[in-house]
């Protein structure tokens, strides 16, 4: 799915990370979180690399010319709300339910999972880094 | 094309990209509008003529249903075409958007033909 809306959104070519997950020193995060029949987040963690690579990629620009913290931040937080709108679409098997919060950008330090949650990892990388997300499902209200 | 297009997005990067895409479909870069929410795009649609909104939805300050609302409520602005461009699939909120008046709805992520094709479309019919 993530690799999917790269090239769709961005046109960024990404592939399936091989080997441990990258370390996170260094990454940006954003954050979004969706309610509905259930309630989880999404959490991603792109590499400087990554984010200079999708915020040029959407700009027409390249990725020297990018502000890595306003338009490499901006970019990681659409990234996660399409990657967001797709979880909760494939959650909801068409009749749609969840409602989507608003991406944020946040520090290392507020990423911890949801105690007792259920959490999937993948990574992923591109031709100038890597993007890690989390995704955290949570709260199942019709159980 | 002698259209104006306000864009109404939280995301600069992704106005910017939209733009892009308004331009490709024949609009001069002069008449493409921009505003960060929908309080803004209110702010625009006071001082500018305006064929065509693409409006996300999940916005702060002012979100794109209350600003579909604010639209429906001004007569003025009845001819105005409006197209949520957004990530969501709520489908009761997708229902309200279209009983507001809502034409299409294009789910991000979008490929650029896909933006392209559905501005000619709803300026096409407008013309």
């Amino acid at each position: 799915m993530t690799i999917s809306m790269l090239e769709r959104a961005a046109m960024v070519l990404a592939e399936q990370a091989e080997g441990p997950p990258p370390p996170l020193e260094g990454c940006r995060f954003a954050r979004i979180s969706y309610r509905g029949p259930s309630e989880g987040r999404l959490v991603l963690a792109g590499t400087e690399g990554f984010v200079r690579e999708l915020a040029a990629s959407l700009l027409g620009a390249e990725p020297e010319e990018v502000n890595v913290d306003s338009q490499g931040g901006d970019a990681l937080k659409e990234m996660a709300n399409m990657v967001g709108g797709s979880v909760i679409m494939a959650l909801s098997g068409g009749a749609c339910e969840f409602s989507l919060g608003l991406p944020e950008l946040v520090a290392e330090g507020d990423i911890a999972g949801i105690p007792g949650a259920g959490t999937v990892e993948c990574a992923v990388s591109t031709e100038f880094g890597t993007l890690r997300v989390r995704w955290d499902e949570a709260l199942a209200k019709a159980a | 094309m002698n259209c104006n297009v306000l864009i109404v997005d939280d995301s600069p990067i992704l106005r910017t990209a939209i733009r892009k895409v308004v331009r490709l479909a024949g609009i001069e870069d002069d008449r493409i509008h921009e505003a960060g929410n929908g309080r803004e795009a209110l702010d625009v649609l006071e001082t500018v003529w305006v064929d065509l909104v693409l409006l996300d939805l999940n916005m702060p300050v002012m979100d794109g249903e209350q600003f579909a609302q604010e639209v429906r409520k001004n007569a003025d602005l009845a001819d105005v075409a409006v197209v949520v461009v957004s990530t969501e699939g709520n489908l009761s909120r997708l229902q309200r958007m279209r009983d507001l008046g809502v034409i299409e709805t294009l789910r991000k992520p979008f490929e650029p033909e896909d933006l392209h094709r559905l501005i000619g479309k709803v300026l096409g019919v407008k013309k």
